[in-house]
């Protein structure tokens, strides 16, 4: 298993090398001069002299590979390069907003697991049952309701109807309900309806027959189960949403007006901000691949099967040391 | 002999389709009854019945489930549970799939002996000694493995074991050497034999392997598309069949150095059609084949069978002279 990790992160190298080459030449690419928009942002036409002397200073009339050495360069300093709307080091930008986003994620998607599961079971254990249609119908319902919409609906009725909750979310210790809650409803619809289709098919599986005709316990038919054998499952589809949440999901921090890396990323997009958008990008790759290693980890840890892939080549070499003969073992 | 189990007129469906009709077999104290029949023809389903463990669509349309004189049918979910696993035992068609996936062999072990009140301690010597009857080598790696580890012939031989631990009165084995090479059938058919000598378990095997039966068996259910066709002493039914189809069933066996027979064929049967639901692949077919269920025919104290051709004569003795 540790080899297996090893491996893993080794393979962050050219992952992240790529990764920055296709931020670094995206903005490069782009149409607008960096030093130009510095310039103008007060609204003036900048003046010739002083965009010359700043391209100078920014290092853009540098061949392109010095100006990606550099810029990979300063990475490993840690310095991530330098806002040009704000002024403040990139790193430094991310880092106010990151907080902000993770608990969001972690919250919202706590809330998610928490209402899904027990309702997906709920729903396949009363197949085709009054409440499973209902709550299918509802959970369809509400997945084709776009997430913005999900928020204004929340904003509407529990921050202006009921008042409970603050309908700015900024800036108060309440506000992060608001998009907790709708990114939870907007998850749930398919999380409900996924989790329902593996439990049942889990108990339809011969294993389940196998425990029924052992005289098992109905309750721990589904819990021990039924449910440890979806588990994988619910872990990779709730490790995919994890990964892209942490990127920000900038429509419903806009709404909500919530302080998060989706709301700093579009801000960067509409200011031309280069630096800051290299830098988000390489920033959230990192976490991305980060983020699938955990989850990799946890469904070894949740289903032997899947970590006696990982470490196939060790048992090999077992196999052969206690025979003395070639024969493998799958 | 007293009787174990007893079947009486028992109808299962799935949904709306008849899947066994008016089924009558008994399993005496003891005893071992070999089931043989086409796949689909509602084998599984007769065990899967007296377990209850039908699923969702199946359900018993009539009839009585004798366990030791009570009627099963009329017991409330938790007391089925407890009759199961206990007192009677599955042994599964599918050795691998049907042990959980992501647990420990030993831990499944334990959690099935917790449900039913039993010394873990006890059961996993129980299982440690009926598995080196087995001739499992490395009985505590085994108990440690996941079925995935280990081979189709040693997850079957772990399911026979596990079936057996808490000493059921009645184990019923559905194709439980399908998945066997033939050694280790033979290993396996021994130690059920053995079982049954040694603690008087009767047991309830239903194979597609005719020689498997018929070493094992003492009686024999034939069974065609829901219905039972002909039921009773093994030897008889196999050197005497009386109804064409076991006639045909056994011809169709396949034996080393010979031709396989030819002009025996599997026909889906539409169950809803009245009449005899073998009439249209008998030999023997008369007038009445089409209209008419046929009824079960005693013919003599070990041998019953649904047969038109049977209807009119009245002892078996006769019939027997006849062929």
């Amino acid at each position: 298993m540790k080899k297996y990790i090893i491996k893993r992160l080794l393979w962050l190298i050219p992952i992240m090398f790529i990764v920055s080459l296709i931020a670094f030449f995206l903005m490069y690419l782009s149409p607008g001069d960096p030093a130009a928009i510095y310039l103008s942002q007060g609204g003036d036409a900048p003046d010739a002299e002083a965009l010359a002397a700043l391209r100078e200073q920014l290092g853009l009339n540098d061949p392109v590979w010095v100006q990606y050495g550099r810029w990979v360069g300063n990475i490993f300093r840690g310095d991530l390069g330098t806002s040009i709307f704000t002024g403040n080091p990139v790193a430094q930008e991310i880092a106010n907003y990151f907080p902000n986003t993770l608990k969001l994620t972690a919250l919202s998607m706590a809330l998610t697991l928490a209402v899904s599961i027990p309702l997906g079971i709920l729903c396949a254990v009363f197949e085709n049952k009054w409440i499973d249609v209902v709550l299918r119908v509802l959970s369809f319902i509400n997945g084709s309701m776009p997430g913005f919409f999900i928020a204004m609906l929340l904003i509407l009725i529990l921050g202006v109807r009921l008042r409970w909750l603050p309908t700015i979310s900024s800036g108060s210790a309440l506000g992060i309900w608001m998009p907790t809650f709708t990114l939870a409803i907007a998850l749930s619809a398919s999380y409900v309806r996924q989790i329902r289709n593996a439990i049942i098919e889990e108990l339809g599986q011969d294993y389940i027959r196998m425990e029924r005709a052992k005289g098992i316990k109905e309750w721990a038919v589904l819990f021990k189960g039924a449910l440890k054998c979806a588990l994988p499952r619910i872990l990779t589809l709730a490790g995919l949403n994890f990964g892209a949440l942490l990127g920000g999901t900038s429509i419903i921090e806009i709404v909500c007006t919530y302080q998060g890396l989706g709301r700093l990323a579009v801000n960067s997009i509409t200011n031309r901000d280069y630096p800051l958008m290299q830098g988000y990008v390489l920033v959230m790759a990192f976490i991305y691949v980060i983020v699938n290693l955990v989850v990799d980890i946890l469904h070894a840890y949740v289903d032997p099967r899947v970590k006696q892939q990982y470490m196939k080549s060790a048992v090999r070499k077992k196999v052969r040391l206690t025979d003395g003969s070639n024969k493998v073992v799958q | 002999m007293d009787n174990l189990l007893e079947i009486k007129n028992l109808s299962v469906n799935y949904g709306l389709v008849p899947i066994l009709q008016n089924i009558s077999v008994s399993v005496g104290k003891g005893e071992i009854i070999g089931v043989v029949g086409e796949s689909g023809c509602g084998k599984s389903t007769m065990i899967y019945a007296v377990m209850g463990i039908l699923g969702k669509t199946g359900y018993v349309d009539g009839g009585e489930i004798l366990f030791e004189g009570d009627n099963l049918l009329d017991y409330s979910k938790e007391q089925m549970r407890q009759v199961r696993g206990e007192k009677i035992s599955l042994i599964a068609q599918n050795p691998i799939e049907s042990l959980h996936p992501t647990r420990r062999i030993k831990d499944q072990l334990s959690e099935m002996v917790k449900m039913h009140n039993m010394d873990v301690k006890e059961a996993r010597e129980e299982m440690l000694r009926i598995m080196d009857i087995f001739r499992l080598k490395n009985p505590e790696r085994i108990l440690n493995s996941y079925a995935f580890e280990l081979s189709g012939g040693m997850c079957q031989r772990v399911s026979i074991a596990m079936a057996m631990v808490l000493k059921p009165r009645l184990l019923m084995a559905d194709e439980p050497t399908s998945a066997l090479d033939v050694i280790t059938q033979k290993e396996v058919i021994n130690e059920l034999m053995k079982i049954r000598d040694r603690s008087g378990t009767s047991i309830l095997i239903v194979s597609h392997n005719m020689g498997v039966i018929s070493h094992m068996a003492d009686k024999m259910i034939v069974m065609y598309a829901g219905h039972v066709f002909e039921y009773g002493d093994k030897k008889q039914i196999i050197n005497h069949p009386q109804h064409p189809y076991t006639e045909n069933l056994i011809k169709a066996v396949p034996k080393i150095h010979m031709p396989l027979p030819e002009g025996i064929e599997a026909i889906r049967v539409d169950r809803t059609l009245p009449g005899c639901p073998y009439c249209r692949s008998c030999d023997c077919k008369c007038s009445e084949c089409d209209s008419e269920r046929p009824e079960m025919i005693r013919l003599d104290d070990n041998c019953f069978v649904r047969c038109h051709k049977y209807a009119h004569r009245n002892t078996g003795e006769q019939l027997r002279a006849h062929a």
